[in-house]
């Protein structure tokens, strides 16, 4: 404690001799993208969709929540995955993708509450994983960018340790830049629970330069994006 | 740490300026980053606005230190996370080493962090008998090494491919390869497992909001990610100065930084962290420790000219268009922060010990136009350069300043006279001419070698052969 106080009146000390300006107003928040906040999904869809995939994302479409599970499953048999690791989800009813999988032959770690001593062994299981899944909370359209906040029945190493990431995402909860993101989540649930920005798959340009994909998160990223097309 | 004094600094960066092998790969990478940079923010038409906004972020930031860190402090405790504040690097040190060994820690992995390098953190942990492995591809290609990084967010930047190829091959055993991917691939591999072994993870801190209690780490790879979630302990190091009031104001700062510094809108990863795991969680650390560091920044705060450097959001924008950083690289600073905003840091942070980096620069002033938080570095080295001079003892040509005064009046009353100043200069010239070679006074005798040895001046009245690009490519 008194650690603290010290850096308190050292930092108060310092302030005071300072003859700096206090509290400057902050300007309001600029529109970042040319999007209204009453832009059409159309819009919003297209331009996270453009966004993502110039980063090495994939889009795949999907009419309704049970057409996700259908391409959640070919997404499997095309990546050649033998396991799978999935978070609950929001709007899509992942159960169903896991018993889908399942069928195919293809292992499926479930991630409910465990037990206090099997916590390391279900982090290694998660880390064998070929593929993660995941439902994103928002989306940002400008720069093709997913939210998702973490709970005790979605982890936080689903959407990071398997090399093939997963993340269903319904259109609706795609908003136009950060800005709009931080007001939506808000600070209450920010300080509650852990959230992480996802842009694109683990990239690196720490040898020349070069961007290379995969580096210690996920290689591969495919968003399905479930966007019904008829109203 | 800074480690080389001004004499070394002068012998390091006569080195690198003459190895050609370096100045080429540096001007390959600064050239590509800065061209990515100058693509991403002609793209985005709200930069300037945003730029702005985040200056008046800090700006109230910075003028109410106190406060927000005494909220942060609080919002982290009620979240279950350890605060530590630590005056300097020792301090900082000592409280992670024991909290290391408190952990049975044999390994620790660790995210990027200059704020790690500053204490020199590697150092102490593996004195106390524990293996760290940097776990950035940048980080553990320096380490491998023996090496410190040369740039604030591209560490191996001073290293080609097929350097890092050869290095691989002989400290890891693997086959040689040059190719970037193959590379990455193996760096995945090794430290995959290690994320899961360690017993303690330490990683830097870009934004700290005071509001929600909120860690923000920004980062490419996921190793930053993993550092945060894998091992059973977590410790972030941060400067106070990193802490920000709002979740609100994050947005102008992530807009700018991940433009200025690699050129992508966003980082592909944004973290936020609050605290250690709570009951029923599955991954996140059972222990979350923060150590506040002061270390010289709260002495900068006290400056008004200097405290403008604690807006730094370490991008690392002003090392790629700073033409001494181009030609000498990272390394030859000899300290943690290189390029300008390292010579404005240093002397601050490390002490006398750097007290000659505010004079490693041209003063072209590109840093100050390229930093998205616009600091005024050029002034800053100036107001460092004066406070060196009042500092040191007595001046050792008093007389000086009298006399360059009259020579300046002597100088306007000759050039009043365009035929006298003509003629003067002819003769000069003459004079000189022994001393010239191609037009320039390059090879005076001493005591003006002084000038000439890393310098040179046009022949007063001859027309130069050279053009001032030639000389400067020819060095």
């Amino acid at each position: 404690m008194s650690e603290f106080q010290k850096l308190l009146a050292d930092v108060k000390t310092a302030l005071e001799h300072a003859v700096g300006k206090r509290a400057n107003p902050v300007p309001e928040a600029a529109a970042v993208v040319p999007v209204t906040h009453v832009a059409r999904r159309a819009e919003l869809g297209s331009r996270f969709a453009r966004e993502l995939e110039a980063v090495g994302g994939h889009v795949v479409e999907a009419g309704t929540a049970g057409e996700a599970i259908e391409k959640i499953a070919e997404l499997a048999r095309r990546t050649g995955a033998r396991s799978a690791v999935s978070a609950e989800a929001l709007t899509a009813d992942l159960a169903r993708v896991d018993a889908e999988l399942q069928r195919q032959g293809v292992e499926v770690i479930c991630t409910g509450p465990v037990a206090k001593d099997e916590l390391a062994t279900m982090r290694a299981r998660i880390a064998r994983a070929d593929m993660g899944i995941v439902e994103a909370d928002y989306a940002i359209a400008a720069s093709g960018t997913l939210a998702t906040i973490a709970n005790a029945t979605r982890p936080r190493s689903v959407s990071l340790l398997p090399p093939i990431s997963v993340i269903v995402l319904h259109v609706d909860r795609i908003l136009p830049d950060l800005a709009a993101l931080m007001r939506t989540i808000g600070p209450e649930k920010v300080s509650e629970n852990p959230l992480v920005l996802i842009t694109g798959p683990s990239r690196t340009a720490d040898i020349e330069k070069r961007i290379v994909l995969g580096v210690h998160g996920p290689k591969e990223l495919y968003v399905v994006l479930i966007w019904p097309k008829d109203e | 740490m800074a480690s080389l004094s001004a004499q070394g600094f002068f012998k390091a960066s006569r080195a690198a300026v003459a190895d050609v092998e370096l100045r080429r790969k540096l001007d390959n990478a600064n050239t590509r980053q800065r061209e990515h940079a100058a693509r991403a923010i002609a793209e985005f038409p709200s930069y300037q606005q945003e730029r702005d906004a985040a200056r008046a972020v800090k700006e109230e930031a910075i003028g109410r230190l106190d406060q927000l860190l005494l909220e942060l402090r609080r919002k982290l405790q009620a979240r279950g996370a350890k605060v530590f504040f630590a005056a300097d690097a020792a301090e900082a040190r000592d409280y992670i080493v024991k909290l290391a060994r408190q952990a049975g820690a044999k390994l620790v992995v660790k995210g990027k962090s200059m704020a790690t390098e500053e204490i020199e953190l590697n150092a102490a942990l593996e004195h106390a008998g524990m293996e760290v492995l940097e776990t950035d591809l940048g980080e553990y290609i320096v380490q491998l090494r023996g090496e410190k990084p040369s740039h604030i967010i591209t560490p191996a930047i001073h290293l080609s491919k097929e350097d890092i190829g050869e290095l691989f091959q002989n400290k890891l055993q693997v086959p040689y390869t040059s190719e970037p991917a193959a590379l990455t691939a193996v760096a995945r591999e090794r430290l995959r497992e290690s994320f899961l072994r360690a017993e303690l993870g330490v990683t830097g801190v870009n934004f700290a909001i005071a509001e929600t209690g909120s860690l923000v780490l920004v980062e490419n790879e996921g190793n930053g990610r993993m550092t945060a979630t894998m091992p059973e302990t977590f410790v972030a190091v941060m400067g106070l100065e990193k802490v920000i009031p709002r979740l609100d104001d994050l947005s102008h700062f992530l807009e700018i930084l991940a433009r200025t510094a690699t050129g992508q809108k966003l980082t592909t990863y944004t973290s936020f962290i609050n605290g250690p795991r709570r009951p029923g969680e599955l991954d996140g650390p059972r222990e979350m420790h923060v150590v506040i560091l002061d270390n010289g920044r709260s002495r900068m705060l006290a400056d008004p000219v200097l405290r403008e450097a604690l807006y730094c959001l370490r991008c690392g924008a002003c090392l790629n268009v700073c033409p001494v950083y181009d030609r000498i690289g990272g390394h030859a600073y000899g300290s943690t922060y290189p390029g300008p905003i390292g010579s404005i840091l240093s002397p601050e942070l490390f002490g006398k010990s750097a007290g000659h980096l505010p004079f490693a620069s041209t003063l072209c002033g590109a840093c100050k136009d390229v930093c998205p938080v616009k600091i005024d570095i050029p002034r800053i080295l100036l107001h460092l350069r004066a406070k060196a001079s009042a500092d040191s003892e007595g001046i050792r040509w008093p007389w000086a300043a009298e006399r360059a005064r009259r020579g300046a009046r002597r100088f306007a009353r000759l050039a009043r006279h365009p035929w006298a100043a003509r003629a003067l200069g002819r003769m000069a010239g003459l004079l000189l001419r022994p001393f010239a070679r191609n037009g320039y006074l390059n090879r005076m005798p001493p005591p003006f070698n002084a000038w000439t040895k890393g310098r040179d001046f046009p022949l007063p009245h001859s027309k130069p052969k050279t053009t001032s690009a030639d000389r400067t490519s020819r060095t």
